[in-house]
């Protein structure tokens, strides 16, 4: 890692977390909405509670586990979301003109989206610690094989959500018309990444479509560490396949990076909003 | 030093002709231009909107990649070194955009430095010299939203100065400050070019700002140069190209219409006459300075109450000589 990159790194966290985290009201809201949407989560799940849908569901987690399983989906996929709006945020810099100021200097690119993705590591990590202090007020039989696998667990959950946020990032940078990919990945990604339904109960074509996105082997694993107290051999698998999709989306990082800094200045589409 | 031959940037552009239907257009926003900014000296770049000026800084900056020409930066390619001549130039642009609202200036400039990767103790000492420049140093840690224009705009030239680039872009640096502030970033930007040698392209609208500032002045319309010269030689140009004259005068008689007439058009200028407070207000646009021909052939035969001679305007002059320039394509 370069001298830039490490700059560019922490000039863009820094910024990125003034800009958003400018008032008491945004830290008063971060309290409240992961409470918020935990209850959700579980009113969601409750008129189904004892229903055709509830043992078809039960069938895949178990009875007693169905809300755990909800809660621990929403974990993960709320850490995700968390990424890919800093990713959304980033793309307003083209409207405000400084998207273009950032490409004139001669700052580290992938630190810049890193940099952005790690600003809303405090907000992922805040929500994150409300759910868990939530997980283990609702339900008493949680248990953790070790607190290595609850290392695992977060990382699980930090790695791969940074990597989906700098990819949707740099897709972002391509051109003001970007946002399709917003839409077209966000909600397949809640639907088929397994957020709430079990991954093991869809047909084959969206077990292929869910198998893309990191957030189905992150809530897999988050999943199995917290509700099942696995050690690291029982999720190798799901390790060494979120490894290699975090790899992936890391190189089509640097190359659409690449590719798109080259398109803006071919096309000056870098000023147009 | 920079030097710039036959720079050319096209656009494709999307032109509707229905609600479904789109055909592609090519714009030639820049059409082969060649300019020098020597260290030290400041160099105009005058046109009307859509002349390709920003278009032409945006190359020079690295923003965007010419399609035909070459330009060397002190010895560095624009388009293979961008990332190197990133380190050494920096652009201006007027208006409010550009900064971030919620940050502070000092944030701002922080935020700014660390792209450039500028050592800490370094950096804090060039925000405070340029926040104290820009005059924001009571309001340094308030959020940029509260600023005026003015102020936001003087955040923008601290911006662009925070590498210490050794060459500045300016693009109508001074538009919408006030007359002081205005007057001390002209004195600020003699002082950058003429104490620390850096060489700055300047755009502007102020025909006084340029003749002020400029060692040397390209002036381009619809991508294309159509005239260089140091500022006096533009400056009498202009004088040539956009004489007014408005004269407000007792009568206006048969025989002084006729004479009158006869003598603009020899001199092939215009006029404009209506009747105004018992008397008659005359509008004379000229190409060339007919000033004391006018003042004679009028008094010889009514009394001129007032004559003014307006100030010429840059914009009359480059629309002239551009077309000066088309009917000389025309007829080569």
């Amino acid at each position: 890692m370069n001298k830039y990159m490490l700059s560019s790194i922490k000039a863009e966290a820094i910024k990125q977390h003034k800009s958003v985290y400018h008032s008491s009201l945004m830290y008063f809201s971060m309290l409240i909405w992961p409470v918020l949407d935990l209850f959700a989560a579980y009113y969601a799940y409750k008129p189904f509670e004892g229903s055709a849908t509830s043992e078809f569901i039960a069938k895949w987690v178990g009875d007693d586990k169905i809300f755990a399983f909800i809660l621990f989906g929403s974990i993960s996929y709320m850490f995700f979301k968390c990424f890919v709006q800093s990713a959304w945020r980033f793309s307003y810099e083209r409207v405000s003109g400084t998207l273009e100021l950032i490409y004139l200097t001669p700052s580290n690119r992938l630190g810049i989206m890193l940099g952005n993705a790690l600003a809303s590591l405090f907000e992922s990590a805040w929500m994150f610690t409300v759910f868990c202090i939530g997980a283990l007020v609702f339900f008493t039989d949680l248990y953790i094989s070790s607190a290595f696998m609850l290392v695992i667990a977060i990382f699980s959950l930090v790695i791969p959500s940074i990597c989906w946020g700098i990819f949707m990032n740099s897709l972002f940078m391509f051109s003001r018309d970007t946002g399709i990919f917003f839409t077209v990945f966000q909600s397949p990604m809640e639907l088929f990444g397994g957020a709430k339904i079990p991954y093991p109960a869809f047909p084959i074509w969206a077990k292929l479509a869910g198998g893309i996105f990191p957030l189905t082997w992150s809530a897999n694993i988050v999943r199995k560490i917290f509700m099942h107290g696995v050690a690291l051999n029982d999720i190798q698998i799901e390790l060494l396949l979120l490894s290699l999709i975090c790899i992936g989306l890391f190189l089509l990082t640097l190359l659409l990076l690449k590719k798109s800094e080259a398109y803006a200045r071919k096309t000056g589409n870098m000023a147009l909003f | 030093m920079l030097i710039a031959k036959g720079l050319k940037k096209n656009y494709i552009s999307k032109e509707k002709n229905g609600f479904f239907r789109s055909s592609v257009k090519t714009i030639e926003a820049v059409k082969g231009i060649d300019l020098t900014i020597e260290p030290g000296k400041i160099v105009g770049l005058l046109g009307l909107n859509g002349a390709g000026k920003t278009t032409t800084i945006k190359m020079l900056s690295t923003l965007l990649e010419p399609d035909e020409g070459s330009c060397s930066v002190d010895g560095l390619d624009l388009v293979k070194d961008a990332f190197k001549i990133k380190h050494i130039v920096n652009m201006i642009a007027g208006g409010e955009r550009m900064v971030y609202w919620r940050l502070t200036a000092t944030e701002n400039l922080e935020y700014f430095g660390k792209l450039y990767n500028i050592p800490k103790n370094e950096l804090k000492n060039r925000i405070d010299g340029l926040i104290e420049f820009v005059g924001l140093k009571e309001r340094a840690n308030e959020p940029v939203e509260k600023y005026s224009k003015g102020m936001k705009q003087r955040l923008q030239i601290a911006r662009g100065l925070i590498n210490d680039p050794k060459y500045l872009f300016m693009d109508e640096p001074t538009l919408g400050l006030d007359a002081p502030i205005a007057r001390d970033l002209r004195k600020f930007t003699k002082s950058l070019a003429r104490e620390k040698g850096k060489g700055i392209l300047l755009t502007s609208h102020y025909i006084n700002e340029i003749e002020e500032l400029c060692d040397y002045v390209y002036i381009i319309d619809q991508g294309l140069k159509i005239m260089e010269g140091t500022p006096k030689e533009i400056a009498s140009i202009v004088a040539n190209c956009t004489n007014q004259y408005k004269i407000k005068m007792l009568d206006f008689s048969e025989k002084l219409k006729s004479q009158f007439e006869t003598f603009l058009r020899t001199v092939q200028s215009d006029y404009f006459i209506e009747a105004a407070d018992g008397g008659y207000e005359i509008d004379v646009t000229s190409h060339m300075d007919i000033q004391g021909e006018l003042i004679a052939l009028l008094s010889q035969h009514t009394k001129i109450i007032s004559f003014a001679a307006m100030e010429p305007k840059l914009e009359d002059a480059i629309i002239t000589l551009s077309e000066v320039k088309a009917y000389e394509q025309i007829h080569a």
